[in-house]
């Protein structure tokens, strides 16, 4: 597939042409395959292990959550933002008044965290 | 093929892309300059081969550092790095035999095996770099590390000291 690939240097003078000489008489005898088979497999192994790990601290994230359930607030969707938002207010108001508002920080910090482990994992395998 | 070839740099591009196949036809393209590099710095067929091979390797892994330029002056880079990263090893006799007596190498090819090693290191990475894988004196510095002077005398006088070494093989 990769056999017979033109040579890469036009020799200017007799040490030129030696070293020309040298480098035509290296044959392939396999050696792009045998690179392109391993780059190919490394590839898939990056990959899995990259995702792999991105998945496992999403799923660590959200393991965090459903631990943390007994001590959420009601998990009403509709009054959710108002949830955070009133977290965030009493946390900058009065730290020492936590307790619930704590635990809701604490799952959107749990949610932040996997995201940003798939979004690193992304951009790791991108590289 | 020089790195403003269209075609060597749309290959380029393709492959630091992550196009396997542009990938798969650049070794193939430039695998013979990269292994005769590696074999004259380790002065080992089977080292070369090993060291060349882990360049090629880490040039797929790390493609995204890729910053344009001849693909074959960044291999050859890498290959360098790779020799120096205690891949040397200590050459014994039989190493020099296994570069020296390869498969159908003529008269004047082993000539040129013996006369490269009595270069300095210097001499022999840099003649290696300019005259065997045709990279610019400044791609073989920016490789090597070595400011470009020292690489241009590095040359010269490599080159001097292997047309002496060969004539006197042809004369004897």
């Amino acid at each position: 597939m990769f056999e017979g690939a033109p040579m890469a240097n036009e020799p200017e003078d007799e040490l030129e042409r030696l070293f020309a000489s040298e480098e035509a008489a290296i044959r392939d005898d396999g050696f792009t395959q045998r690179v392109v088979e391993i780059s190919a497999r490394q590839g898939a192994w990056r990959r899995t292990a990259i995702y792999g790990a991105g998945m496992a601290g999403f799923g660590m994230a959200v393991g965090g959550i459903v631990e943390m359930s007994p001590y959420l607030p009601a998990m009403d969707f509709s009054g959710w933002t108002e949830t955070m938002d009133t977290a965030a207010r009493t946390v900058s108001a009065n730290a020492s008044l936590q307790g619930a508002s704590d635990a809701t920080l604490m799952a959107v910090a749990a949610v932040i965290a996997g995201v940003t482990c798939l979004i690193a994992a992304v951009a790791v395998q991108s590289r | 093929m020089s790195a403003t070839d269209p075609g060597e740099l749309d290959l380029t591009q393709a492959a630091m892309a992550g196009d396997q196949k542009a990938f798969g036809q650049l070794v193939a393209r430039h695998q013979a300059s990269v292994r005769a590099l590696s074999r004259r710095l380790t002065r080992s067929v089977s080292d070369g081969d090993d060291v060349a091979q882990a360049a090629f390797l880490t040039a797929w892994r790390r493609r995204s550092t890729w910053r344009g330029g001849s693909f074959r002056a960044w291999v050859c880079a890498i290959a360098y790095r790779e020799f120096l990263n205690g891949r040397r090893g200590e050459i014994s006799a039989a190493e020099i035999e296994d570069q020296a007596g390869v498969g159908d190498d003529t008269g004047e090819r082993v000539d040129l095996t013996r006369a490269m090693k009595d270069l300095d290191d210097g001499e022999r990475v840099a003649v290696s770099m300019c005259l065997g894988a045709g990279l610019s004196h400044g791609e073989c510095a920016l490789a090597m590390g070595a400011p470009l002077g020292t690489v241009k005398s590095w040359v010269l006088r490599g080159r001097a000291k292997l047309q002496k070494a060969l004539a006197a093989y042809e004369s004897a």
